[in-house]
This record gives structure tokens, C-alpha cells and sequence, in this order.
């Protein structure tokens, strides 16, 4: 189960609004290559998954996307709560606005609500584990897209921290993957210390 | 105002300590036998603890299993996502 | 298939420039099943550091500039910019 600690993992302090940038920025919310899914595929397949090593990477991994949802989400929020209707409309995100004012809300940089089928949990340790990986290369790729179009170095700053995470992920989900085809491969050898 | 600066000097220090945690403890999901990195997690859990019931004692609770004074703090404000609860990196820092 | 012997983990208690973050040669590898190297600890980035950062470990951190928004793409690899 899981505990709340009242601080972000990485300090948001954003002082000035842009719409703009939260009508990207918001798709590692809701979108396909988001946090959102990340945490619900790790978490989901961790049901299944072997190894203990493997199994507390899931768990874990998992938990640490939750936060940075929470991340983005603060990011998404401090961008539009003090943006005027104006800017808001400039910054295209008159739709969204129409839907959800300036409250937060699963989508994808175009729109498109959070799907489920943006994740997959096969039940298959490789299948799910090489999954993960192409998950945080999806991740880190888009965080890079939107470091690319950043400006403001109080936006730049927390999406740089997220990307590095991916970065990590992806070496931890590496090593449970050696640890589960080791182990698939000759059982017999597999001693735990 | 030197309350707050202390308040957010000690929040850095603390989000720091757990990251260290959340880190060591990930490459230890898959390095089970660090000697080492245990003693180095280790460590970090009682600076991290240490670092928290000083926060607690002077500025409110932060987790779940925070001892709270009168009127219930869990609810005060303001929450993370908020700009005034986070703290700003000094250029100097790394 | 090429036998390869893997490198031994290097204690800690080595000079630091002898401490090699990772595996560098993975043994008895076989077909259609991916490797990623192990990563060894060698040194720790100091807590404020490894926060900024978004890690602690210096052999995992990849630090990304972001890309002009003026240039081109075909710019980009004509000029050789670096990319980091």
C-alpha cells in the first residue's frame, strides 16, 4: 500500500503562466508515452511478474511515477492558474478550458483522453519487462520534445530532472530483464545470497 | 520570513535525503548483495528521519505517520503542487 | 560461439580511476534476448547534486541541452553540433 509524503520528489516553481507550453507539457499526464500509463503498466504488472528483484523493480519503479505525475500535474497547474482567458485562448487550450477551466485532466497533447490501451501488461515477464523499456525511451524521448520547445528555465528545470529518470529507469528495467532471462534460462543455477 | 527560509532550507535537505534513498534503494532492487550500498542507504534513512522530525517539530506534518498538534495540521496549506511550497535550487548548488 | 570471460567487479577500495561503473563484457550471450550491462557503484553524486541532476550516480547521468529552435535540421548535421 503506500504512503503520501507532502512534497514533490523535485521542486516545481513556476512564476510565470503559459498555456502554451501546458497544452504540451500535459501529455506526460494523460498521453500515450505519460506518467499516468507508466505507473499503471508497472503497477499492473508486478501481479505478475518473477523474480524478486524484478518484482520489486516493478513495485517500486511504479510508485516513483506516481510522484512524477504528481509532478506534471503540478506543472500543468501552475502554468494555467494565473494565465489570463487570453492567453489561454493564444496558447490553444480554449477547448480544454471549455472542458475543465483551468483544473487538471488526463489528456494527450492533442486532446485525446487517457487510454489503457497505451499500456500492456501480458502477464509474460520478457514481453513485460522489454515493454518497460521501450516505455521510458518513449518517455524520455518526449520529455525531450518538450525541453526542446521550453523557454523558461523554472519549466526546463523539473522536465530535465523527469528525463534523467527515465534515463535511470531504463538501466534498472535492463538489469531485472538479465536477472529474468538468467533465470528462466537455468533455474538451477539461480542462487539468491 | 527567517522561519520560512529555515523552512524551506530544511525541506531541501530532506527532499535530498529521500532522493538519495529512492535511488539507492532502486539499484539495490536489482543489486541485492551491495554490502556497501546497503550501509550507504542506510545512512541516508536516518538523516532522512532525523531531517523529517526536526521539520515536524517546528513546521507541521509530512507524511501519513506525522504526529499532529491542535487543529489537525495534515490539512494545512499550502499542498506541493502549490507554487509557495516549493523551494528554489541557488545557482551555486552543483 | 565466441567464449568471452566476463571482467571481475573492482572493489571500492581501488583508486577511484580504476573503478569501472559497468560491466563491460557480458558472457555467454545467447540469440533473440536483449542485454543491458550492469552498472557497478563507484562513486555517489552528494545529495543537492544527485537532486539536481535527477540521479545519483555519475556513470548514469546524461545531461540534454535541447535543440535551437532556429536551426534546421539539416543545419544541425552540416554545422556538427553537438547535441548534448
Amino acid at each position: 500500500m503506500w504512503t503520501y509524503d507532502k512534497f514533490l520528489e523535485y521542486p516545481v516553481k513556476i512564476k510565470t503562466p503559459n498555456p502554451e507550453m501546458a497544452k504540451i507539457i500535459i501529455t506526460q499526464y494523460g498521453g500515450p508515452d505519460g506518467e499516468l500509463g507508466a505507473s499503471l503498466r508497472y503497477l499492473s504488472q508486478r501481479f505478475s511478474m518473477i523474480t524478486p528483484q524484478a518484482i520489486a523493480t516493478c513495485n517500486d519503479i511504479g510508485t516513483e511515477e506516481l510522484a512524477h505525475l504528481e509532478m506534471v500535474g503540478a506543472m500543468v497547474r501552475q502554468l494555467m492558474k494565473n494565465a489570463t482567458l487570453e492567453e489561454i485562448q493564444k496558447g490553444g487550450m480554449g477547448g480544454y478550458y471549455a472542458d475543465h477551466g483551468r483544473g487538471i485532466y488526463p489528456v494527450s497533447a492533442s486532446g485525446v483522453p487517457f487510454d489503457a490501451s497505451y499500456i500492456q501488461s501480458k502477464g509474460d515477464p520478457i514481453v513485460d519487462l522489454t515493454e518497460n523499456l521501450a516505455a521510458e525511451q518513449k518517455a524520455r524521448a518526449t520529455y525531450e520534445y518538450l525541453i526542446n520547445m521550453a523557454d523558461d528555465p523554472d519549466v526546463i528545470e523539473p522536465l530535465k530532472f523527469l528525463r534523467e529518470r527515465e534515463v535511470v529507469h531504463y538501466q534498472r528495467f535492463g538489469e531485472a530483464l538479465r536477472i529474468v532471462q538468467d533465470y528462466l534460462k537455468e533455474p538451477h543455477l539461480f542462487i539468491m545470497h | 520570513m527567517k522561519n520560512e527560509m529555515n523552512k524551506m532550507e530544511l525541506l531541501k535537505q530532506i527532499s535530498a535525503a529521500k532522493f538519495m534513498m529512492e535511488d539507492l534503494s532502486l539499484f539495490l532492487n536489482t543489486h541485492p548483495t551491495d554490502r556497501e550500498t546497503i550501509v550507504e542507504y542506510n545512512y541516508y534513512v536516518k538523516e532522512w528521519r532525523d531531517l523529517k522530525e526536526n521539520y515536524e517539530m517546528n513546521f507541521g506534518m509530512l507524511s501519513d505517520d506525522s504526529l499532529s498538534c491542535y487543529p489537525w495540521q495534515w490539512i494545512s496549506e499550502p499542498w506541493p503542487w502549490e507554487n509557495e511550497a516549493n523551494f528554489k535550487f541557488e545557482k551555486e548548488e552543483s | 560461439m565466441k567464449q568471452t570471460e566476463t571482467k571481475k567487479n573492482i572493489p571500492q577500495n581501488l583508486a577511484m580511476s580504476k573503478c569501472i561503473p559497468q560491466e563491460t563484457v557480458i558472457e555467454n550471450v545467447r540469440l533473440a534476448a536483449a542485454y543491458v550491462p550492469y552498472q557497478y557503484i563507484c562513486t555517489l553524486f552528494t545529495p543537492f547534486e544527485a537532486l539536481r541532476r535527477g540521479t545519483a550516480f555519475p556513470e548514469l547521468y546524461s545531461p540534454y541541452k535541447g535543440e535551437d529552435k532556429k536551426c534546421r535540421p539539416y543545419q544541425l548535421e552540416t554545422s556538427k553540433k553537438e547535441r548534448i
